[in-house]
């Protein structure tokens, strides 16, 4: 085969483009240390990756509504350990009041003060709000969920957030079920908590110690109902713990598949580097070789 | 034979050496010139003449100067090079959507489509609160913002694309005269019984240059007459006359470009779909169909966003109490000629995407809830959420990510079959252009044997007078 001058040089310039592409390309990888930098690196790698990515945001997001949830939670659990004391001390002066040792009618008139003071605690318990909104309003958060008089204005309503995958969690308890006692879920039938603070005042006032007594029993009913309510929470709470963890094992190996398809084997990337750069010396030494010699050179 | 005989031989020898010299200069000097075909003198015997019944050699003379080349491979390389014109216009296409559906940068519809949903999340927490209802509205105009730069985009690479085609159109048709103005040159000097040697390798860089436009076929008749016939449409080119290339109108919407050919007979012939290589088919087939599929799957996307959101929001109420609110400004409605049905034009759809002028207006019509007066009731921005769950693009196959993604992943594989192609057909024709300078390229170091051997012939011929003077010396002596 005849080599033509042309030949020679073209090869040699071919030669040292290929090994600086690929040089580059090494040197690509070392830098941004990605072996996927563009859609067609690895199309099939880059819409896994694309994937992963939006799993990974899906979680974000649900972290962050498991933080409200849980700040809603605790609020609410908050104001119902307020109203357990609340509670506790009103059937306390009940039982003190109910027989004819430790009251009369002086003292019973002089508690009613005090369970006054208790029922209005207890009605601003019931409207406790978490940044400006009504816990136990339901959906209403803009509105008390109790009157003065105790009538629930709120409509009910569970408000629910997703906090994982297409897994729903109210963050409320609506105030008609934890303090009217209604639609308990348990099946149980539900006890008016403002009704019997508000009647044990009746009973004071009007020195009616049968009615004192009754209350004594209803104050249990109370206190197991605002213990109902907050085992509700406790579970809700003990499953976003849950599903907290979930999320940070899942986020975990998502980092994982996501260096694995999208990172480059940096020892590989940085011998690959060394590599090109040899081939690129070596080609360029052995050009300057191919193209030295010529005839012209031997003759005088 | 006569001494005078001897001088004739020899001066006739001294000039072949010079022709040979002129023709290896030429050489040398052509030998970085593209498509040059190195050239070499053609010699023979003159016609011996008898005397005394001997047979006596007269010299030689030069019959000719040949052009070295291999036309099957000219012909190949012009096929190579169309092809290698495909894949070259197919990748500009290609790296233009790969920037455009880039999803690394924030400017992609991805990254807004996550952030539109995670702020959808947020309000389903807080439904009555002002900055996240504000969040909400400012993440959807980011994203009907991604969606018209997408479309923007690839209009512009569109415009981008009919301006090439008007510039190759142009070039083909510059370099058809030139061709036709060289065909003329070559049968002229041949009519001479000249060597046009130099024009044909000059043609013959035009008419590959020409391939690599558009595919053609290029044959020389028994008479001399070179024909170029284009896309096996028509001629381009017959002999000296040429007949125009032309690609009506610029820019438009949807409507296809085509390629026309005048005819002889003064019409003209709509070419396009007989086009099967070359860079203004790979810029046809971008515009018309490549771009045109990647903008219609970027409609769909926007144009289902547009009419789910567009669904639920109208069913759920603001804070203020309002119902039936579009969350996106509602496409056209068409109605489909054949059953009368109505449905919603997606044509331009992420061209169009907006954000309702009921939200720009106020952030307290978005409809979070099912129920008016209810501030927390969430329950409609629930089933907005579940929009992104649901499989409602490609028949039921996919959401409105994975549909998303499958145009990113389809645009990178589009790409690197390309660039694997593109770097074949390099290699195909780095391959033939070898075989080519192997057989019509210049070696000095060839080119420098053959001068010494025309310095020696030139030597020799020359001492071949001095020894036929002196003979004569001799004979004139002998009068003496």
């Amino acid at each position: 085969m005849r080599v033509s001058e042309n030949t020679a040089f073209s090869k040699a310039i071919d030669y040292v483009q290929k090994s600086k592409m690929n040089l580059e390309k090494a040197q690509e990888k070392v830098g941004s240390l990605k072996r996927i930098n563009k859609p067609s690196d690895d199309p099939i790698g880059m819409v896994r990756l694309l994937k992963l990515r939006a799993e990974k945001a899906k979680i974000s997001d649900m972290n962050s509504n498991i933080d409200s949830a849980r700040a809603f939670l605790n609020v609410s659990d908050g104001s119902l350990d307020q109203a357990t004391e609340v509670l506790m001390r009103a059937k306390e002066l009940a039982l003190r009041q109910a027989g004819d040792v430790g009251g009369n009618e002086v003292t019973r008139r002089t508690t009613a003060e005090e369970v006054h003071q208790l029922a209005n605690q207890m009605l601003k318990i019931s409207n406790s709000k978490l940044g400006g909104r009504y816990i136990f309003s339901g959906f209403r958060t803009n509105t008390p969920a109790f009157t003065e008089k105790g009538t629930y204005k709120g409509d009910g309503g569970e408000i629910k957030i997703e906090v994982s995958d297409k897994t729903f969690v109210p963050i409320n308890l609506p105030g008609n079920m934890v303090f009217k006692g209604q639609n308990r879920r348990d099946g149980e039938a539900g006890i008016d908590i403002l009704g019997t603070i508000e009647s044990l005042e009746t009973g004071l006032v009007t020195n009616n110690k049968l009615l004192i007594q009754d209350c004594i029993e209803k104050f249990d009913d109370c206190l197991n109902q605002v213990l109902f309510s907050r085992s509700i929470i406790g579970a809700r709470l003990n499953s976003l713990d849950n599903l907290r963890n979930m999320h940070a094992e899942k986020e975990l190996g998502i980092d994982e598949l996501v260096s694995e398809v999208e990172d480059a084997d940096v020892y590989k990337a940085f011998s690959d580097l060394k590599k090109n750069e040899n081939v690129l010396k070596t080609t360029l030494a052995s050009s300057s070789k191919l193209i030295q010699p010529s005839l012209l050179d031997f003759l005088r | 034979m006569s001494l005078g005989q001897i001088m004739n031989t020899g001066l006739q020898s001294m000039s072949n050496a010079k022709v040979g010299i002129s023709t290896t200069s030429h050489n040398i000097a052509n030998a970085d010139t593209e498509g040059y075909s190195r050239q070499k003198i053609e010699q023979v015997t003159k016609r011996p003449v008898v005397r005394q019944g001997v047979t006596i050699g007269t010299g030689a003379r030069i019959k000719n100067i040949k052009r070295i080349s291999d036309d099957f491979i000219e012909r190949q390389m012009r096929e190579d090079t169309s092809l290698k014109g495909t894949s070259k216009s197919t990748l500009f296409g290609f790296s233009q959507l790969e920037q455009i559906f880039n999803e690394s940068g924030d400017k992609s519809v991805n990254f807004h489509l996550s952030k539109f949903f995670g702020s959808l999340q947020r309000l389903s927490e807080n439904p009555e609160n002002g900055a996240i209802r504000e969040m909400v509205k400012n993440s959807a105009f980011d994203l009907t913002k991604a969606f018209n730069e997408t479309s923007k985009q690839i209009v512009k690479v569109r415009d981008n694309v009919d301006d090439r085609i008007q510039g190759l159109v142009q070039e083909a048709n510059f370099i058809a005269k030139e061709i036709a103005s060289l065909n003329g040159s070559i049968k002229h000097l041949q009519s001479l019984g000249k060597n046009a040697n130099d024009l044909v390798d000059e043609r013959n860089v035009k008419v590959k240059r020409l391939a690599s436009i558009i595919d053609i076929k290029a044959v020389e008749d028994e008479s001399g007459n070179f024909i170029v016939t284009v896309a096996t449409s028509g001629n381009i080119i017959d002999n000296t006359d040429t007949f125009e290339l032309m690609a009506p109108g610029r820019g438009g919407s949807i409507e296809q470009k085509t390629i026309h050919l005048l005819s002889p007979n003064g019409g003209e012939k709509n070419i396009t779909n007989n086009m099967a290589s070359g860079e203004l088919y790979g810029y046809l087939d971008l515009r018309n169909n490549v771009l045109q599929e990647y903008m219609g799957r970027a409609n769909e996307v926007a144009g289902t966003i547009i009419t789910e959101f567009n669904e639920v929001h109208n069913q759920g109420y603001g804070l203020n109490g309002k119902t039936g609110i579009d969350f996106f400004q509602p496409l056209d409605m068409m109605r489909d000629k054949k059953t009368g049905e109505l449905y919603y034009d997606f044509s331009n759809a992420a061209e169009k995407m907006s954000i309702s002028d009921d939200i720009k207006e106020g952030i307290s019509n978005i409809a979070a809830g099912v129920r008016p007066s209810a501030p927390a009731d969430n329950r409609n921005i629930l089933d907005m959420l579940e929009i992104g769950e649901k499989k409602i693009l490609d028949e039921g196959a996919s959401t409105i990510n994975e549909f998303y993604d499958a145009i990113v992943g389809s645009i990178g594989l589009g790409k690197k079959g390309v660039e694997n192609n593109l770097s074949h057909r390099e290699g195909v024709l780095a391959q033939l252009n070898a075989m080519r300078e192997s057989i019509s390229g210049v070696s000095l170091d060839e080119e420098t044997t053959q001068l010494m051997k025309y310095q020696h012939e030139f030597d020799a011929a020359a001492k071949m007078i001095t020894v036929a003077d002196e003979l004569l010396d001799t004979v004139l002596a002998l009068k003496r």
